[in-house]
């Protein structure tokens, strides 16, 4: 009930900035559309279904999952994600990898230490091999010159 | 003809080939991120020194493998390699939850090869007839078939038509962002170079899919508790076959009728078999829940509508999706020029290359079948050591995909909102397939305005076939309406009838 009711809210907001925006790059005409057109006809429908979502929410039975909420391991899980954003290029492909997946199998999924480090230097170094030498995507090589192939 | 073409394509040499491309294909359709169209362009240039025929029979076989690969891991761990599995992922993702992997998978290659099978001998009976009564299809029929497509992408989710229908919007105007094809103006790239081509499908798609399931999963699995059951079946049972029959059938017309039209796409076909599937099941309510129809339709149409998109190509020299294109470029590599003339002047090229999408399709099934039971055993890996492994398969696909670091970002950030959507029970595949069409309805419809000369919607109706395609657009937008107006005219009914 309250997801929709925010969700219907959410999307009349957004219809109405899409809106001004597409206005802004020029409606044109049924003769010949303008670069807004297609926007501004999408904001409408977005507003309608917004409105339709407040008016008559979808029954709360099909609300919200169920089951215990593990907010830690998902802020580690996104802040690794981030980090490899940051690090894919500086780093390179290789050591940014290897922190990935040990962060993800360490502390996210909470395996042994030995068995993290093994899989990921294994998991990261075969990966490389499997895209830099057989499908020869450059990977970034980052502080970490690799052999060329 | 034919035959010769069989001749030409069933040489030691070109077995081989045929043999490799699936091979090849599939291996590399099953990495995330690269789908037919990546898997055609790496391998494109690998193919120069080969002859012409053989090197269109290898490149067919790369194409089905990857169709193939790109299904396997919808199914296996819910990340669509292209447009044309999204679909794959609602059951078949669902079936591989409940331990049936197996069947679903086999189901797809069975599915697959028949779709095929009908499309290579729809191509080979009807195809020069047919390409004339495609060029008919003008930019309003078009407009009309995509429209009617959209149409049918609310009732895709069973919860709520509303919600569902604002994801397709929210997809559209996704697809919307970029430079606009017709006016070429920067439309919300906020003063971005990436955003200026627009958003890429494969982080929308590996992002809201995979990416989200695997936050999802991280947030709300159990120590201890498994996600996925182990795998009980390996092949589809006499009640799956039961079941998919008439599915398969509706996929193999649906499929073809849509791959021949000029623009019409495999993604476009599954969408409107998977629609008409659930519209004509006895008890909906099983779609999305794991019903096998809903992987066997879509997937017998994707195939089919694959083969037919050769109609085109080889009899007018139009390629109608990307990999389409690169095959043309193929042709053109080796001095062939797809169109009509092509049948006079390279009749080995036509007949072999329709030979060898037959002998891709057979490939696929026999090399595929035996695989089953190791692309299953992937899921009984712990799930706590096949997660890490799938973000980094994810991040990776996205950063090969055009070697960016924005891409890989963007996989993140839509990963995120898979996340948010799933936690609050919104699916992703309207808006995914709504971010296809999106752009594809946007041009049609700016091109027939334009041919309508201000007349504006009238235009639509004054043409039979983008009138009837309209106006059942209409009937499946108004159809929730009509059945509410109904039960409350029944529900009133009784009341009366005791005063």
């Amino acid at each position: 009930m309250l997801v929709d009711r925010i969700l219907g809210g959410g999307a009349i907001l957004l219809a109405a900035i899409v809106g001004v925006v597409s206005w802004r790059y020029g409606v044109g005409s049924a003769r010949l559309p303008g670069p807004g057109f297609w926007p501004l006809a999408i904001a409408l429908s977005m507003a309608g279904l917004g409105a339709a979502l407040i008016a008559r929410p979808v029954p709360a039975h099909s609300a919200p999952a169920d089951g215990v909420s593990r907010w830690k391991r998902l802020v580690v899980a996104m802040g690794t994600l981030v980090f490899y954003v940051l690090a894919l290029e500086p780093l390179g492909y290789l050591a940014a990898t290897f922190v990935l997946l040990v962060v993800q199998l360490r502390w996210v999924e909470g395996r042994s230490w030995r068995g993290s480090f093994l899989t990921s230097a294994l998991a990261a170094t075969i990966s490389l091999i499997v895209f830099r030498a057989l499908l020869n995507v450059p990977l970034p090589q980052g502080m970490l010159p690799l052999p060329r192939w | 003809m034919l035959l010769h073409g069989f001749a030409l394509a069933l040489t030691p040499g070109n077995l081989v080939y045929v043999l490799l491309g699936t091979v090849i294909g599939t291996v590399i359709g099953v990495l995330p991120g690269l789908g037919p169209t990546a898997s055609i362009a790496l391998l494109l240039p690998a193919t120069i020194g080969m002859d012409m025929v053989s090197a269109l029979i290898f490149l067919a076989g790369v194409y089905y493998g990857a169709m193939y690969g790109g299904s396997t891991t919808s199914i296996l761990v819910n990340i669509p390699g292209e447009a044309s599995s999204v679909i794959t992922c609602l059951d078949g993702y669902q079936m591989a939850r409940q331990g049936r992997a197996g069947p679903a998978l086999g189901m797809a290659a069975f599915g697959s090869f028949i779709g095929g099978t009908v499309g290579v001998v729809a191509v080979m009976l009807i195809s020069p007839w047919l390409a004339e009564a495609a060029l008919k299809f003008g930019a309003p029929e078009m407009f009309a078939l995509l429209f009617f497509a959209f149409t049918c992408i609310g009732g895709l989710t069973g919860k709520s038509r509303a919600r569902g229908l604002l994801m397709a919007c929210l997809g559209l105007l996704l697809g919307s962002v970029g430079t606009d094809d017709i006016h070429g103006v920067d439309r919300f790239t906020f003063g971005t170079l990436y955003l200026r081509d627009g958003i890429g499908l494969v982080p929308l798609a590996m992002g809201l899919f995979g990416m989200g399931e695997i936050l999802y999963n991280i947030e709300k699995r159990e120590e201890t508790g498994a996600v996925l059951e182990t795998p009980k079946d390996l092949l589809p049972t006499s009640q799956d076959w039961k079941d998919s029959a008439l599915p398969i059938a509706r996929g193999s017309a649906v499929g073809f009728g849509i791959g021949i039209l000029p623009g019409g796409m495999p993604a476009v076909a599954s969408l409107l078999s998977y629609a008409v599937e659930r519209r004509l099941a006895r008890n909906p309510e099983r779609f999305g829940k794991g019903a096998i129809e809903g992987v066997a339709g879509p997937e017998t149409a994707n195939n089919a509508a694959t083969a037919g998109g050769f109609v085109p190509l080889l009899t007018l020299g139009i390629p109608t999706n990307s990999v389409l294109a690169l095959m043309l470029a193929a042709l053109m590599l080796h001095g062939v020029t797809p169109g009509p003339l092509l049948l006079v002047k390279w009749p080995d090229v036509f007949w072999g290359v329709i030979a060898s999408m037959y002998i891709g399709n057979v490939m696929l099934l026999v090399l595929n079948l035996p695989m089953i039971g190791l692309f299953v055993q992937i899921l009984k890996v712990p799930y706590s050591l096949l997660s890490p492994l799938i973000i980094m398969f994810v991040l990776l696909g996205a950063y090969a995909l055009n070697n960016s670091v924005p891409d890989v970002l963007a996989t993140i950030l839509f990963g995120v909102l898979g996340w948010l959507m799933k936690r609050y029970g919104l699916e992703p595949a309207p808006l995914v397939l709504a971010f296809v069409l999106g752009p594809m309805l946007e041009n049609n419809l700016s091109k027939a305005l334009i041919m309508s000369r201000g007349a504006g919607l009238p235009f639509f109706f004054s043409r039979p076939i983008s009138a009837t395609l309209l106006s059942l657009a209409v009937l499946v937008l108004l159809y929730p309406l009509v059945r509410a107006g109904w039960r409350w005219a029944a529900r009133r009914q009784p009341a009366q009838t005791r005063v």
